[in-house]
């Protein structure tokens, strides 16, 4: 049975204390794709009680995708957007999310989607895509916290993947290196390092602790 | 030019202020546009963003923004995968 509203958050206050939940619950994030990066980001935000959730994809689950994603067998064909909601909302039912079903190509699209976040998690797949998110959030929304990740691919250590911070603003995660267009596949459990690695820079952040 | 170990707190303090610093390395390429050292480098413009001094250069900037001594640079090169 779900809990009630109350239950549910009581609990969270409970395991991270009054201060903690409020800053957690009271934040607003990003997250710019939902595959691999993305779709784990969420769910871990989700559990920690982040109070809002931007989900932004432009693309439907394929089968392709179960190996790494947190989506179901039965979802193949669903936007990812609707099919991470319904996950998400299974596992902290009064989380409240934003979605957008649309490609992000152009600064006009990052102005227009993310000026409510506080946080700005950059979850694609396409270095191209990266970089163009990376530079115009940096450009054009200075004040937001961007956390962005490259290199997860392979079967390399899992040590190997670091958070570092680049610019005030603006923090990187991953080995920097593994790049899938040199045939390296992707792994579930190492593209769940480097979200995690983004996730938890997320809490970190929530909580005024800057430095990596 | 790329400089070894440096051994003295003089030669340190000469390539720190001096040179132009690029992901860590040391190069004597003061007066340089950015967008020359990119292109030099192998670097695609289409896959980067490049930190300068602790802020980043907007895209439109790299041909004017000519390198200095002291400069401190980071250029964060993507890789596929998420």
């Amino acid at each position: 049975m779900t809990p009630t509203r109350e239950e549910y958050f009581n609990a969270l206050k409970e395991r991270h204390g009054e201060a903690l939940h409020a800053r957690f619950s009271a934040a607003s994030a990003a997250i710019c794709g939902l595959g691999g990066l993305g779709s784990n980001i969420a769910v871990s935000l989700a559990r920690a009680g982040v109070g809002r959730l931007i989900l932004i994809d432009f693309d439907q689950v394929d089968i392709s995708n179960l190996h790494r994603q947190q989506y179901k067998a039965a979802q193949v064909g669903l936007d990812k957007t609707k099919a991470l909601s319904d996950n998400l909302l299974e596992i902290a039912p009064y989380i409240e999310l934003e979605t957008h079903t649309v490609r992000i190509v152009e600064e006009n699209d990052v102005t227009r989607l993310l000026s409510s976040a506080d946080i700005i998690c950059e979850a694609f797949d396409q270095p191209e895509a990266k970089a163009m998110l990376v530079n115009a959030v940096l450009e054009h929304l200075p004040d937001k916290y961007l956390i962005a990740a490259s290199g997860m691919a392979g079967l390399g250590s899992a040590n190997a993947i670091q958070t570092r911070r680049i610019t005030d603003h603006f923090y990187l995660c991953g080995d920097q290196s593994s790049d899938t267009s040199a045939g390296l596949k992707l792994m579930a459990p190492r593209v769940m390092l480097c979200a995690a690695h983004q996730a938890q820079t997320v809490l970190r952040i929530l909580a005024y602790e800057y430095d990596v | 030019m790329q400089t070894g170990d440096t051994k003295s707190g003089i030669s340190r303090f000469l390539e720190e202020y001096i040179m132009v610093k690029i992901n860590g390395t040391l190069l004597d390429i003061a007066g340089t546009p950015l967008a020359d050292y990119l292109g030099s480098a192998g670097f695609k413009i289409s896959r980067i963003a490049v930190e300068r001094n602790g802020a980043i250069v907007p895209r439109a900037q790299y041909e004017e923004t000519i390198l200095a001594d002291g400069d401190t640079l980071e250029v964060v090169s993507f890789v596929g995968g998420g």
